[in-house]
């Protein structure tokens, strides 16, 4: 628990300063963004938009019954491939059994970094390019996205291990990789099972915009509906989608209670 | 895992990890997992020969991206780049606003109407979460048109399933203790919540709106995608007409940015927490 | 007599361990150890006892190069450990078993898992993978878990087990290994003093039986003089004791403990 206490004198002048400046930014920048205001429809134009939501159009939803479960395809594929992949970055960039400090751990920690910047849109983006359109890029996306969000979390976790039981099999006479079967993986088991739901979870949502970009998925529905102003269309994709991550996250809060 | 008695024989030299009949139920399962994997990956376009060859076109790609057109970034990348940093601050705001309220609501302890406000804040931060900020920007987009404006709402709704859901659990953890002292003394519910809730949940408070800044650079650099405003358009643009060369400047600013806010943000929930 | 002699004949002699003039000094300034040489016979069993920071725990492991010694050496058996490749190390290791204070046991593994970790040098990683351990290995293994006890726990989950059960179980992995010599980092610091005595008790029975080493680092003085038949004496990185347990009377102690008596 944090509690507000009082601070030394220096501590509470950078809290002012800094407050005062992210107050300053805030208003700066509501100033300085260039709204158009001038282009856009007053609040009747805005009320007959959303009317135009409701009711959603029921007829439309069975033809975004193949998209939704590629969706759902894409988020189970990306995210296997993303754990597969970031076990061994975990391992190479954590701190105290990578194998080299100097080539190894950078490697690691730089492919991380990489993977968690670009946005997954940005990835689907580059996927298409190079392998053209379809739910192959957008799962790749997913995968390269997700390998920096769980190598980042598995290398904490490698971290924090009881170092012990890694110096109990060094003595033994193991080798590297005999060490890292017995005394490393057994102890994260437990999280990379946790974080692959989690991730997974996560790479729902993310899978369903994707295909605005044409990698894949329920994403091309809704953008092409709101695109023809069919909105009532529109809003159906929105319902489905809506319905999809309920039953994910069920799924996953269920997984979850079995593996803890 | 559980292992069963079949291997506890004392004069038996026979041990396995697992007795058979546990292997052939895991190996089952894992083949059923398998299959059902393979299945997906077909349907998705999976091939093998798709799989193995993904790193020619790849390098191809890099190799017609690089080098970056750097000219680009002055002559039309400023003002795109200031609004991406613009609508995330302004995004921020507005979320972390809109999410007081509703995590007032959906925090079991402080909540004013239990059975009326609990489920409404349960329901807005559950609503909000469920969509993807890309998705309420093209909401909003069709409602109010193009530019950052709908950029800005979009954020906004979505950081309130974010930081609401975050602040919500926060205010749920509190130490009641200090609340009833509140009480006790005579303070009226704004006071209590003022002096008893509020003292203990902003260190996270502050925390997590950091956080949600963080998540909205990367957020608002692709919101021009759909109109709503920031890089992302250029990067639509540039892609669409293949002036790759130009995309990965975008890309790199976009990498930047984030890397930035990202350093920011843990230093300030570093200092915070 | 050459080198390479002398040692030919200490190994006639029945010596396995010779550490000749071990130094450490720890990245902080500690200087952990100064300079310390003993040997070490077949079948001894060996306590090594002094104040806490006097080095022993450092020592212990510069032996087999969990901590690497800055400079002296190390001789198994006729072989310079502190020369070996890291290759060559490992499969030395082999022929070191090693017991811990904290056990450091892999709790999530079960007690056979764990005892047969011992012959991880002896199995390829494919086979480690896949838990394939030899038919001798296994049996061996059992033959072990019976020895210390342990066989009806052999399926069970080590964080299952008490605290002795638990180093019982580390004794049974170092055993397994079949090793030239068995070191022991202060076994019962964290057990109460009966299970403590019965964990020593084990430990000096495979020293006899097997006619095995025994290095051990001892915290608890009275242990340290009623098993085993020789006392070292670590004190700020040197040793300044090495006779029998009878001998480590209360002078000598007074000066492990207290420094020089007129100081």
């Amino acid at each position: 628990m944090h509690k507000w206490e009082p601070k030394s004198k220096k501590e509470k002048y950078t809290q002012r300063a800094l407050t005062f400046a992210a107050i300053a930014l805030v208003f700066w920048s509501a100033l300085a963004i260039d709204i158009q205001w001038s282009t856009m429809g007053g609040l009747s134009a805005l009320g007959s938009v959303i009317a135009s939501f409701f009711p959603p159009d029921i007829s439309y939803v069975p033809s975004l019954l193949q998209p939704a479960w590629e969706t759902f395809e894409m988020a189970v594929v990306g995210t296997l491939a993303a754990i597969v992949m970031a076990v061994p970055v975990a391992l190479i960039s954590a701190k105290n059994i990578t194998p080299s400090i100097t080539i190894a751990y950078p490697i690691g920690r730089a492919i991380i970094v990489v993977s968690r910047s670009v946005h997954e849109i940005i990835w689907a983006l580059i996927f298409v390019a190079a392998l053209g359109l379809g739910p192959f890029a957008g799962t790749l996306a997913l995968g390269f996205r997700s390998i920096g969000f769980l190598g980042k979390l598995l290398a904490e976790e490698i971290e924090g291990i009881d170092e012990g039981q890694i110096e109990a099999m060094r003595a033994c006479g193991a080798n590297q990789a005999q060490i890292i079967l017995f005394a490393v993986l057994p102890q994260i088991k437990p999280r990379i099972i946790g974080l692959t739901i989690y991730r997974w979870d996560i790479n729902f949502r993310m899978s369903t915009v994707l295909g605005i970009v044409g990698a894949g998925g329920i994403g091309y529905e809704i953008q092409s509906a709101m695109q023809r102003f069919r909105y009532s269309q529109a809003a159906s994709v929105i319902l489905v989608i809506l319905v999809l991550v309920a039953i994910g996250e069920v799924v996953s809060a269920r997984l979850r209670e079995q593996v803890t | 895992m559980k292992k069963d008695n079949k291997t506890h024989k004392s004069n038996e030299k026979e041990w396995s990890p697992r007795s058979t009949r546990k292997s052939l139920k895991r190996y089952l399962g894992y083949f059923i997992f398998a299959a059902v994997l393979v299945g997906m990956m077909y349907s998705l376009g999976f091939k093998f020969f798709r799989l193995v060859n993904i790193y020619d076109p790849l390098f191809d790609l890099f190799g017609r991206m690089l080098p970056p057109d750097i000219a680009y970034i002055p002559s039309n990348l400023i003002k795109p780049t200031l609004e991406t940093f613009y609508m995330s601050i302004l995004g921020t705001v507005l979320g972390v606003l809109l999410s007081i309220p509703v995590a007032w609501f959906a925090a079991r302890n402080v909540t004013p109407i239990p059975w009326l406000t609990y489920p409404i804040g349960r329901f807005l931060i559950t609503f909000t979460r469920s969509l993807h900020s890309l998705i309420w920007g093209m909401i909003f987009v069709a409602a109010v048109g193009f530019g950052p404006f709908p950029g800005v709402l979009a954020l906004g709704i979505r950081g309130i399933g974010f930081v609401g859901k975050l602040l919500a659990e926060e205010i749920e953890d509190i130490d009641e203790g200090q609340v009833e002292a509140i009480r006790a003394a005579g303070g009226n519910s704004f006071q209590v919540l003022l002096f008893g809730v509020v003292p203990q949940v902003i260190p996270e408070f502050v925390g997590v709106s950091v956080y949600r800044w963080d998540i909205c650079v990367r957020a608002s650099a692709i919101l021009g995608f759909v109109g709503a405003g920031g890089l992302g358009f250029e990067l639509q643009q540039t892609m669409n007409l293949f002036q790759y060369q130009r995309a990965l400047a975008i890309i790199l600013i976009v990498v930047v940015l984030v890397t930035i806010s990202e350093s920011i943000s843990a230093v300030l929930r570093g200092r915070v927490t | 007599m050459s080198e390479t002699e002398e040692r030919s004949e200490k190994e006639s002699f029945g010596t396995v361990l010779d550490v000749e003039n071990l130094k450490k000094t720890y990245g902080t300034g500690d200087e952990a150890l100064k300079g310390v040489s003993f040997e070490v016979g077949n079948g001894e069993f060996v306590s090594i006892v002094g104040p806490s920071g006097a080095g022993k725990s450092t020592l212990i492991r510069c032996i087999n190069r969990l901590v690497e010694p800055d400079s002296g050496r190390v001789f198994l058996e006729g072989t310079d450990l502190t020369d070996l490749s890291k290759g060559k190390l490992t499969k030395i290791r082999r022929d070191i078993g090693m017991i811990f204070q904290e056990f450091n046991l892999v709790e999530r593994l079960s007690v056979m898992e764990n005892v047969l970790s011992g012959r991880l040098g002896y199995t390829s990683t494919l086979n480690s993978f896949l838990r394939r351990f030899s038919d001798e290995d296994v049996s061996f293994a059992l033959e072990t878990l019976d020895r210390v006890g342990l066989k009806e726990f052999a399926d069970n989950r080590a964080d299952e087990l008490s605290g002795g059960q638990r180093q019982r179980v580390g004794i049974a992995r170092a055993v397994v290994q079949k090793p030239r010599i068995i070191l022991v980092d202060e076994p019962t610091s964290s057990l109460d003093p009966e299970i403590s005595r019965n964990v020593m008790n084990l430990i000096e029975e495979v020293s006899e039986e097997d006619n095995m080493p025994v290095l051990i680092n001892l915290h608890d003085v009275d242990l340290a003089k009623d098993y085993g038949e020789r006392v070292l004496g670590l004190r700020d990185g040197q040793k300044i004791f090495d006779n029998k347990p009878d001998k480590f009377d209360e002078t000598a102690m007074d000066k492990l403990y207290r420094g020089e008596a007129d100081e």
